[in-house]
């Protein structure tokens, strides 16, 4: 794999269905500084993962706990890792149940088109990382122009209102901080963990902390951009109360009686960047099986995680304001904290100590 | 019989220990696969 082609892959996957939902709108107006804010430490979490990869020699994620842990306690802690993947991708397939009916397909109940979206992540999921690069190449491109189309149009169109940013931290650090802390974090970057599971296929490994770093930042200014949009066209207020404000505001636009209502634009968007993200976490999910089950090819795996997520996200959620809650208030506590930022760095410790020992009984 | 699985987002919000005894309970039940084929490998 390439390097650019690993860029494109984490900055599609770390937008996700992210800029969607509006990326830490809790913070209102100043949401836009906790997008940056997070991004920021972001990219430091993700520079350590690259940093636990070149020190564990760039093996998997899998391999991590055996070498920090042994088999013993390394096995089930690697395990952990594939079943929130099948779960997170489960996440995803819930959040395109809600959105699809409500933004594109009124009628269409998400039995049909749940397993048509899941039928192409497994053709891609069979096809194998290289060819998910290489889409990932194509689309990246273009959604980075239909981005800035969006923003060129809605100010052509005076729907852009700097004055909504004001005043800039007007309620204080606090609500900034408290979407920084645990979800701004954890939610897409700490997500990256499963990057960790395709390093070890880049072509020069030593660019690997610069890719992710670039991919991480890059992925976060574009995440800041639609947070500002979002503020600037609708107000604080709106951006608070709407569930899909980066799609909101895309019916503002209106560019001399001809350039409207550009929802067409926005699905194609969060279509795009959903699903990389939704075939990365399978494809993640499938390899780490793979890997743990000593399969010969991934085939099963792939059947595996593909049926169990299409299985949970059936009966995940009864309402969208419940499968938000679930995931905004509680998954970050319950989940990620512990399995992106405790147990990697108890890894990553283990490993370095082990080769401080090692090296001292060689002495 | 009403069945709860623990990654329901109503689970997931009045009892989250659920989801979090779930998913540690099937990753110990899955490592016995992974070290038996170990043991297979090895023999």
């Amino acid at each position: 794999m390439t390097g650019y082609q690993l860029f494109s892959i984490m900055v599609l996957f770390q937008l996700g269905t992210t800029v969607i939902f509006g990326f830490e709108a809790g913070a209102g107006r100043d949401a836009w500084i906790t997008a940056a804010g997070s991004a920021l430490l972001g990219s430091v979490l993700i520079a350590g993962y690259a940093g636990i990869t070149r020190l564990t020699g760039y093996v998997s994620l899998v391999q991590w706990f055996r070498r920090g842990f042994g088999p013993w306690l390394g096995v089930p802690l690697a395990w952990l890792y594939p079943l929130l993947f099948i779960y997170d991708a489960a996440r995803i397939l819930t959040d395109l149940e809600f959105l699809v009916p409500l933004t594109l397909l009124p009628a269409t109940p998400p039995w049909f088109f749940l397993p048509a979206i899941l039928a192409v992540a497994l053709y891609l999921m069979f096809s194998g990382v290289e060819v998910l690069g290489r889409i990932a190449g194509v689309l990246l491109p273009l959604l980075v122009v239909f981005s800035l189309l969006e923003a060129v149009l809605l100010i052509a169109s005076k729907s852009v209102h700097t004055e909504y940013f004001l005043p800039i931290l007007g309620e204080g650090w606090g609500r900034v901080f408290a979407g920084i802390w645990p979800l701004g974090i954890t939610q897409t970057y700490g997500e990256s963990i499963e990057m960790a599971v395709f390093w070890h296929l880049l072509n020069k490994k030593g660019r690997l902390p610069a890719v992710g770093i670039a991919a991480t930042l890059s992925a976060g200014m574009i995440i800041v951009l639609f947070d500002a949009l979002g503020i600037a066209a609708m107000g604080e207020h709106l951006f608070m109360e709407m569930i899909f404000p980066t799609f909101t505001i895309l019916n503002l636009s209106s560019v001399a009686g001809f350039l409207e209502n550009l929802n067409a634009l926005g699905a194609m968007y969060f279509l795009c960047t959903s699903f990389v993200k939704m075939a990365v976490h399978l494809i993640a999910a499938a390899l780490c099986i793979q890997e743990l089950t000593a399969a010969a090819n991934s085939g099963a795996a792939v059947w595996l995680s593909a049926g169990s997520a299409f299985f949970v996200s059936l009966t995940m959620a009864d309402n969208f304001s419940e499968h938000l809650k679930a995931g905004l208030e509680q998954l970050p506590h319950v989940l990620w904290v512990p399995m992106f930022l405790v147990l990697p760095a108890a890894a990553g410790a283990a490993v370095w100590f082990g080769m401080r020992f090692r090296k001292a009984a060689y002495r | 019989m009403n069945v709860v699985f623990p990654w329901e987002s109503a689970a997931m919000i009045e009892s989250p220990w659920m989801m979090q005894c779930a998913i540690v309970g099937a990753a110990f039940a899955l490592s016995i696969l992974t070290w038996v084929q170990e043991r297979r490998r090895k023999k």
